[in-house]
């Protein structure tokens, strides 16, 4: 029978995969050019380099190091002057007190600084595109970079889609110094890693991977690793936005990774499990594995208090149906299934749809497709006229439309629910995949009424049930039934919460040291006792 | 646990196939939701005529006759797929049988499986078309419901599973709305006199038992179970036993709504009842919102038939890839599903003989199977066992 | 992989999917709602006249466009020597719109109709079409259902639909009328047992004795005015014809006998017991029903009833001081239980003798003395009804008088003048 087990694959192959395992075998290397002794020739050599006589930003300060001639080379605008001339040029101005040395090349008085001593031009070339002034001295084979950067950069703000109305409002901004900061300050423990990767060769992002030592899965760590080697070994150019680049399917419009610019969010599925992984110049960090509760809970499920948590939940709940089947259900019910409609809306209905030319599916598609369009629009809108437009659009149009006869006003309402609704999904990838996926219930409905919603409905959950993120499936503690705190739906109160989800398998079973919930051992005789309960 | 042990090479594998949620493993939950789904849904189909039939206004007693008479089943196969701890049917019958009557065995469970699933679905897309889709040709419908349940069968038992775990409380609660949305149309003294046909009841289902054989096809797939033999025995009991009550439910409301004798003169009970049901003044004629989860049931359903058919397929024709034999198996279901048969009684017929040639083969193989196992499992230990 | 890139060839002819045509696909304004089918004896033998009262679905718009203000409510459609089931295409000669008959809110059949012809036959044949529902009400007219559609013009009510439904409504408050449905007659009728169903007319005769209240068949009541229609009482169906009529409070004391009055209260006036012409008005609560004994073991069925009265005296006009004199009371109880009593057992003689009907559905409850239908079919409990000692005990559980003073309690004077 073994051989039947071993051929049953329906996995999609993963390509990446396959090709991180092609390129382990034969790892390429960069040439390297090693700094030439004579301060002159470096010079010449870093300036062809960086196509000096064009590039306005190529700088250059002529200094001393005691008797021997010294260059400082930056590249204006990464680096504050003040400070170059404060901490650097200053006190190599003075002369030398004695002959200290601390690091071998370099003395005492710059000693307070952040300083790697480099020894290949591409070495340099790179710390000066990271904005790392460099010292050069001639005579010596090495040279210095000091790490002082000082990009502009955006002060850390509130978040822009994910608001809360009790809790933290911090984001994360572009750099990724701050951001590994902010998350540090919310998970104080030194088993958190921080794993720097860069990518790219143009735009030699650093890709920052975050977990928990002890808790995460190696397994799942070296997955990752494995397919961000795979990508560095292809050598992209840029690497823009790494999810797209990490992620199993492409075409499939769920995502499997969860985006989220908050970083107590981040801090708090690091501590279930899961990855989180950030960008440099990338406001937003991905956390894998994820699943659909992932996307559906909000942080403010944990910080409101219990009550308004579920209610919240279902209220989303409600609002994820009603976007994705008021559309389809309101065409399958007048086209198809009359008798639902109760008499009075149907006479109601029925006799404003006298004067209105189209059938309903291209009222509804009308409808739908202007909805988009505002939407579309409203995201680039200059906010001078913003306002404007709603009034515009909502009110005037809407009402002219109906008064012309172009569309009945049941119509209005249903597009306008359907419209609210789908923004009350917190994850904005899912609200895509909601958006586009009422378009296919639309057409299902259109063709085969109540039938092909149903048929639609039970595909669709069969696709979404087997989608796999990063070897996680999308329903994990529902469907197929894992222990945990069964913070699925409704959640428990906090304090008894103490079950970490066993879908990531996490090497951390528990949050806190109930002795009830630690039977999750062999030998333990609750087991025997709580047959049902984790 | 097993789980928990892991080897760095291959990581990315070894996670795949030690996570529990991907490991390609049924847990006791969707064991239930599965076999719920295999026996409710017959509930809501032709079975209940067939049901009226044997028992007359004692129906409503037969899914707990038939409970009665499949728990000694029910233990011995388990029994016997604890001896043979995590290794599905074929594996245990190919050890106590031989290859080739194993192959004959599996050729006949194929054919006959096929056979019971055209009639089935081509019973259900009837259904539909009459009550709800007058117009609409009967192959398109047909050919709708079977492509949604073939690519849902695509997708992989587990996925299959989880559906059914997902929607088993929606089905529950659609049961107990209808209850509700019927209840003052309701009059209880239908059930009276309370044994119906009498002792001919007890004869007809141990000859029809064949009804309910979908459990023991599921005992293919036993080597996927989390837990092995104790999930199999747990999940098929309380499976049935939900399935059973369902049942019960359902045909106790056909006939207290549409009253015994009466209830022989409807031909489509499930789907009368969801036109019956009101809630208030406003809300009646939902039918059609009953008609979404029945067929969302009937997927599931028919879904686990296929994989069945296309499993089986697999094991006698030991192609590469199981997953390409879904093509030929989908479209074999199609056109064996186009054959015009003239009116209803014929269904009847047909379905009858399905179901008595099921009695007559696939219980007598389980029990030779068991009786096998005992035998040689004395031999081994040296001890004579009386069986 | 080489098949999923074959596959991906085939995708295209999916769209064909949305291309064939939807077939059962109905746009709103395309259809004609039919509120009443109406049934009357055909000119030929074996044939029906088909009466569609169909409604104008403008007239209930959203007051945004304009209502047409020349087209009328409903319009009715009458084919004449048909078959149930022709009906609806036969009308497409004379009506722009697909007949849609969903949202039928009543069955009107002829008193002609239902005396000659099995009304099974046609109540099958109607429900052979899956658009028609099971739990439409069915109604009696003692004229022609023609005539009744056409002159059954509610005064409040512009869209006729709302008539039936508000009536059903009041049906279920007053329990003049049995809730009559086709789902029930089918019931009944596979059962071999007779059914009770809505009789209404629009014809109004004279009365034939005054004073009678409830106590008459539809057509006949003392009324002026208020609509058209008639609705009260009921008609016997048995084995699919009609035999006899009810009352209104023959009909509420059958329902009651029966177990199947499903209403809270209703209303009951009797003559004074010693001060004949003033009339006692009582409500009677319909909180517990009978407890119904049915003992088959003797030659003939005995049944026992036992009929708790929960009375509530609101006006008692001769003055008589039931409320405080405990003795008078005691003889008001007396009087009720006789009453009643007398009335019950006339029922029971009626449906015996006259009708030769289990109109109460008394089998139900005989059903369950049996283990096997065998059993029950060998007894027939039909045929030994007519010989069947019915036993009925009516007992006042309690009688209240209500939030009233005593009759000779009077206000004080006013405090006026001094």
């Amino acid at each position: 029978m073994r051989w039947m087990r071993s051929k049953m694959k329906n996995q999609i192959v993963m390509h990446y995969e396959s090709l991180a395992r092609e390129h382990d075998q034969k790892k390429r290397k960069r040439p390297t050019t090693p700094l030439p002794r004579r301060l002159s020739v470096s010079i010449k050599l870093l300036k062809e380099r960086f196509y000096a006589d064009k590039n306005a930003d190529f700088q250059t300060r002529h200094t001393v190091y005691g008797q021997k001639r010294a260059c400082l080379i930056y590249l204006q605008g990464t680096v504050d002057q003040a400070l170059i001339e404060d901490a650097i040029l200053a006190p190599l101005n003075h002369p030398l007190p004695n002959r200290r040395r601390l690091h071998p090349g370099i003395d005492a008085r710059l000693s307070s600084l952040d300083i790697e001593p480099l020894a290949t031009l591409e070495a340099i070339s790179d710390h000066l595109l990271n904005g790392h002034p460099v010292l050069l001295i001639d005579g010596e084979k090495e040279a210095y970079a000091f790490s002082m950067n000082a990009f502009p950069e955006r002060a850390i703000d509130k978040p822009d889609n994910e608001n809360v109305l009790k809790g933290p409002h911090e984001a994360f901004t572009e750099k990724i110094e701050k951001n590994t900061a902010l998350i540090r300050r919310y998970l104080r423990t030194p088993r958190l890693i921080h794993e720097m990767h860069t990518l790219g060769r143009l735009q030699k992002t650093s890709v920052s991977l975050f977990y928990v030592e002890g808790i995460v899965n190696p397994s799942l760590v070296e997955t990752i690793k494995k397919r961000l080697d795979a990508i560095e070994a292809l050598d992209y150019d840029s690497v823009v936005n790494i999810e797209q680049f990490i992620e199993e399917r492409p075409y499939s419009l769920l995502p499997s990774m969860l985006t989220t610019e908050r970083p107590d969010r981040v801090a708090a599925h690091l501590a279930e499990g899961h990855i989180a992984i950030m960008q440099d110049n990338f406001p937003y960090a991905y956390i894998a594995p994820a699943t659909y509760w992932t996307l559906f809970h909000t942080p403010e499920d944990h910080y409101a208090r219990l009550p308004y948590a579920w209610f919240s939940r279902a209220i989303r709940t409600f609002a994820f149906f009603l976007t994705l089947l008021t559309p389809a259900v309101y065409i399958a019910a007048t086209n198809y299934h009359l008798e639902m409609i109760p008499i009075d809306l149907l006479m109601a209905i029925a006799g404003s749809r006298e004067m209105v030319p189209f059938p309903v599916i291209l009222e509804i598609l009308l409808m739908e497709f202007s909805f988009e369009l505002i939407r579309e629009a409203s995201i680039r809108i200059p906010s001078q006229i913003g306002p404007t437009i709603g009034i515009v659009g909502a009110l005037i149009l809407g009402q002219a439309a109906v008064q012309a006869n172009i569309i009945s006003p049941i119509m209005v309402i249903v597009v306008a629910i359907t419209g609210l609704a789908s923004y009350a999904h917190p994850d904005l990838s899912f609200g895509f995949a909601i958006r586009i996926a009422r378009f296919f219930f639309i057409a299902a409905a259109a063709i085969l009424g109540f039938l092909g919603i149903a048929l639609l409905l039970a595909a669709s959950l069969a696709y979404i049930v087997s989608f796999k993120s990063f070897g996680v499936g999308y329903f994990t503690p529902w469907a197929p039934y894992v222990p945990s705190s069964h913070d699925v739906f409704l959640r428990k109160p906090l304090p008894d919460e103490t079950i970490m989800p066993l879908a990531n398998l996490p090497l951390q079973k528990t949050k806190a040291n109930r002795p009830r919930y630690l039977a999750l051992k062999e030998k333990d005789q609750w087991r025997k006792k709580r047959r049902w309960r984790p | 646990m097993k789980f928990m042990k892991y080897s760095t090479a291959s990581a990315q594998d070894v996670f795949r196939q030690n996570n529990p949620s991907t490991n390609d493993r049924i847990g006791l939950r969707e064991l239930i939701a599965i076999d719920f789904f295999l026996l409710g849904v017959k509930g809501t189909d032709l079975t209940a005529s067939f049901f009226f039939q044997f028992a007359g206004s004692a129906a409503w007693l037969l899914p707990l006759l038939i409970f009665i008479f499949l728990l000694p089943i029910i233990f011995l196969v388990t029994h016997l797929l604890s001896q043979y701890e995590g290794k599905s049917l074929l594996f245990i019958s190919e050890q106590l049988l031989g290859r080739s009557l194993t192959y004959l065995a599996a050729f006949v469970l194929f054919v006959l499986g096929m056979a019971a699933t055209v009639l089935n679905m081509r019973s259900y897309a009837q259904m539909t078309g009459i009550m709800f889709y007058g117009r609409t040709p009967l192959i398109f419908l047909y050919g709708v419901i079977l492509l949604t349940t073939a690519y849902v069968a695509y997708r992989g038992l587990e996925a299959i599973g989880r559906v059914a775990s997902l929607l088993l409380p929606y089905a529950v609660f659609s049961f107990v709305l209808l209850y509700f949305g019927v209840y003052d149309m309701m009059d209880y003294r239908a059930i009276f006199p309370l044994f119906g046909q009498g002792w001919k009841m007890i004869s007809e289902t141990i000859l029809h038992l064949g009804f309910v054989v979908d459990i023991f096809y599921f005992a293919l797939f036993a080597s996927m179970l989390k837990g092995g033999s104790r999930t199999y025995k747990h999940g098929t009991l309380i499976g049935v036993g939900i399935a059973g009550v369902g049942t019960m439910g359902l045909i106790f409301m056909y006939t207290d709504v549409f009253g015994y004798p009466g209830v022989n003169q409807v031909l489509f009970h499930y789907q009368q009842i969801t036109r019956i049901a009101h809630y208030g003044q406003f809300i009646n004629h939902i039918e059609a919102a009953f008609l979404g989860t029945w067929i969302l049931a009937t997927v599931v359903h028919f879904a686990l038939y296929l994989y069945t058919m296309v499993y089986l397929l697999h094991y006698l024709v030991r192609s590469e890839d199981m997953f390409r034999l879904f093509i030929p198996v989908t479209a074999a279901v199609f056109f064996a599903g186009l054959y015009p048969y003239r009116s209803e009684k014929l269904f009847f017929i047909y379905r009858e003989w399905i179901v008595w040639i099921l009695t007559a083969t696939v219980y007598p193989y389980f029990l030779l199977l068991v009786l096998l196992a005992r035998i040689k499992g004395g031999k081994k230990r040296g001890r004579k066992k009386t069986s | 992989m080489a098949v999923k890139k074959h596959l991906k060839r085939l995708l295209p002819f999916f769209l064909l999917l949305f291309l064939s045509g939807c077939w059962d696909k109905i746009e709103l304004e395309d259809v004609a709602l039919v509120t009443t089918i109406g049934l009357d004896k055909g000119s030929l033998p074996g044939r029906v006249d088909v009466t569609l009262q169909i409604m104008n679905a403008q007239k209930a718009t959203i007051a945004l466009g304009n209502p047409a203000e020349k087209e009328p409510d409903h319009i009715n459609v009458t084919l004449r020597n048909t078959t149930p089931i022709l009906v609806k295409d036969q009308a497409n000669a004379v009506i722009t719109r697909r007949i849609n008959i969903s949202q039928v809110q009543a069955f009107l059949i002829s008193e002609a109709l239902a005396r000659d012809v099995d009304l099974y036959q046609i109540i099958a044949a109607m429900i052979r079409d899956p658009e028609m529902r099971r739990e439409t009400p069915v109604i009696i007219t003692k004229e022609r259902a023609e005539t009744f559609i056409k002159h059954n013009r509610p005064k409040f009510e512009t869209l006729i639909y709302a008539f039936y439904r508000f009536k059903l409504n009041r049906w279920k408050d007053t329990g003049d009328v049995p809730l009559s449905n086709v789902n029930d007659f089918l019931r009944a009728h596979a059962d071999g047992a007779p059914y009770l169903f809505i009789y209404a007319t629009t014809e109004r005769k004279k009365a034939e004795t005054k004073g009678q209240g409830d106590d008459t068949i539809a057509g006949r009541m003392e009324v002026k005015g208020g609509d058209p229609a008639e609705m009260i009482g009921a008609a016997i169906i048995h084995k699919g014809k009609m035999i006899g009529t009810l009352t209104g409070e023959e009909t509420r004391f059958t329902l009651l006998l029966g177990q199947n009055l499903r209403i809270a209260s209703y209303y009951v006036a009797f003559p004074d017991p010693d001060h004949k012409p003033w009339m006692i008005s009582t409500r009677i609560k319909n909180e517990m029903p009978p407890t119904i004994d049915v003992d088959l073991k003797g030659k003939r069925p005995h049944i026992t009833l036992t009929v708790p009265l929960y009375v509530e005296v609101l006006s008692i006009p001769s003055n008589v001081d039931y409320v405080a004199d405990m003795r008078l009371q005691n003889k008001l109880a007396r009087y009720l239980e006789q009453t009643m009593h007398k009335t019950f057992m006339d029922l029971v003689q009626k449906a015996q003798q006259t009708w030769k009907a289990d109109i109460f559905n008394w089998y139900r409850f005989a059903r369950s003395q049996f283990l096997t239908w065998s059993a029950y079919e060998a007894y027939d409990f039909e045929k030994r009804f007519q010989d069947a000692e019915v036993t009925l005990h009516v007992k006042l559980q309690m009688i209240d008088f209500g939030k009233q003073l005593r009759p000779e309690d009077t206000l004080p004077p006013l405090k006026g003048k001094h």
